[in-house]
């Protein structure tokens, strides 16, 4: 990328400020996807900015820097996930289109449900979908960042899909 | 469902929400040791350590008060972030957190307090939150007697507070989950002072370097937990404890931020009595389930409400189905 061009060479603390500046909102919305909570999403790109510029005088490349901060909000998405005390798997007990009636629109119920559909996937299916859909990674790229086999990758995206419309399809409805 | 649906439904989900700023925490967190903390100042020697000493002499020759002028050890700071101006001007409302009971067992409340004085900012806000000085009765401070603030720094790389006669240990009957309020309390005041979001909070004990307050892990400087885990279910912003309102000011105006199981928060306005009600109104799809937001203000007419004492509260579902409330009282005046 053009902008990164500068980096090389550069200190830890210029390469942070310049990878926050272009990517600091898509890394905190990628993870959000994946932890449910903006601002345990934010803590995670944080931690995840931090241990970059730990590890700056290794990776001295901007590409390799902006891999590696994703590949850490992913990592540390899941441990996030994992240690949350409460997890708020019904966000929606009452019934299917309740929410169209009583919130500010049928966009934001639509996107609550999304949230909610994302959190009752199983954990590879959400970071498959998410690292394939938000980020349009290839199946090897989400292969290599996760640690599971391409056919894998390919198993968890076809069972997430399946998944996803089960739990939405009454926007699926809505959508088409 | 297709691969653009999916697309589209992921994007659509991420781009509602807007990150909030970090920067400065990501600065003071991977800032050179030695800048990072004022215990980094104590062990840096040379320079550092004669700006660290010049800092406790200022403190010793006010004699005991809290100082709140931002004293300057190490390189130059920042104006955006300093609190303390000259004259008594006043300035926008800071909250105070208190620890307050709530049905998931005690939670942080935020306490507005309007119109302080921009010398006294500091000195007010973490008094209050130290010592219990809340205007609603139902509010306290775990803090024990006689911890006060001792110094106030606010850099560009973060906020330190120095306390005087805080325990490093947890004091016998203070719980753990109270000790731990206790610093999410002062953390979070301290980051209302200087109105720059989530900055770390170095809290240290005047002349001690310590790794625990209270019992509590302070070696680094603390950001404040989750929202989910301190705050409570629900907390009024305005109307104040105690406001007085005319009703020539034709609109009684409830603000707060809250989080909710069914997106529904209820607003009623009674007289303490029991005897008539000023407003009963429910706002739907502005909190959500799953993060503390802000709502309000919500206006409620004072047209045909009878002048007297009332109680303001705000009331939301938790998801086990329980109903958390927060409440302020007023009085209605002609």
């Amino acid at each position: 990328m053009p902008d990164h061009l500068s980096l090389v060479g550069a200190d830890a603390g210029v390469a942070v400020e310049q990878l926050y500046a272009a990517h600091w909102r898509q890394l905190v919305r990628l993870a959000a996807l994946l932890v449910h909570d903006q601002q345990a999403a934010e803590d995670v790109v944080q931690d995840a900015f931090v241990a970059m510029h730990g590890k700056w005088s290794r990776l001295r490349d901007p590409e390799k820097a902006l891999a590696y901060l994703r590949r850490a909000v992913v990592n540390r998405s899941r441990s996030a996930l994992r240690h949350r005390a409460v997890v708020e798997r019904h966000v929606r007990a009452t019934a299917p289109g309740e929410g169209t009636v009583d919130g500010p629109s049928v966009g934001a119920a639509r996107r609550d449900a999304v949230r909610d559909a994302l959190l009752q996937l199983t954990e590879r299916q959400r970071e498959v979908l998410v690292l394939r859909y938000y980020l349009d990674w290839s199946e090897a790229q989400i292969a290599e960042a996760i640690g599971v086999s391409r056919g894998a990758v390919k198993s968890h995206a076809f069972r997430g899909s399946a998944a996803l419309r089960g739990l939405l399809g009454d926007w699926w409805e809505d959508l088409s | 469902m297709n691969d653009q649906l999916i697309r589209d439904l992921l994007h659509e989900v991420a781009d509602d929400m807007e990150p909030a700023d970090r920067l400065d925490a990501i600065r003071a967190a991977t800032a050179p040791a030695g800048r990072r903390t004022r215990r980094g100042w104590w062990v840096a020697g040379g320079a550092g350590l004669v700006a660290a000493s010049v800092v406790t002499a200022l403190a010793v020759t006010t004699g005991g008060a809290p100082q709140t002028r931002e004293p300057d050890p190490v390189g130059p700071a920042s104006t955006a972030g300093t609190t303390a101006t000259d004259g008594g001007t006043k300035t926008d409302p800071v909250a105070v957190y208190f620890v307050g009971d709530t049905a998931s067992g005690p939670r942080l409340f935020s306490e507005l307090r309007p119109e302080i004085d921009a010398d006294s900012r500091v000195l007010l806000a973490i008094h209050a939150a130290l010592g219990g000085d809340a205007l609603d009765p139902d509010y306290r401070s775990p803090w024990p007697e006689g911890v006060v603030l001792r110094q106030w720094s606010d850099r560009p790389d973060g906020i330190t507070v120095t306390l005087e006669g805080a325990p490093v240990k947890r004091p016998a009957g203070l719980s753990e989950e109270d000790a731990r309020l206790a610093l999410e309390q002062l953390v979070r005041t301290a980051q209302s002072v200087s109105g720059r979001g989530k900055v770390p909070v170095d809290v240290q004990i005047e002349q001690q370097v310590t790794d625990t307050i209270l019992g509590v892990p302070t070696t680094a400087p603390l950001t404040g937990s989750p929202d989910r885990d301190v705050l409570a279910p629900v907390s009024l912003s305005e109307p104040f404890e105690g406001q007085v309102v005319d009703k020539d000011e034709k609109v009684l105006y409830v603000s707060g931020q809250g989080i909710t199981s069914n997106n529904r928060l209820r607003i009623t306005i009674d007289r303490v009595d029991g005897t008539d009600s000023a407003g009963d109104g429910t706002i739907k799809g502005v909190l959500r389930p799953d993060r503390h937001t802000t709502f309000g203000p919500a206006g409620f007419g004072l047209a045909g409400v009878d002048p007297g004492e009332y109680v303001v509260v705000a009331a939301v579902r938790s998801a086990d189905g329980t109903t958390e409330t927060d409440t302020r009282r007023i009085t209605i005046v002609d």
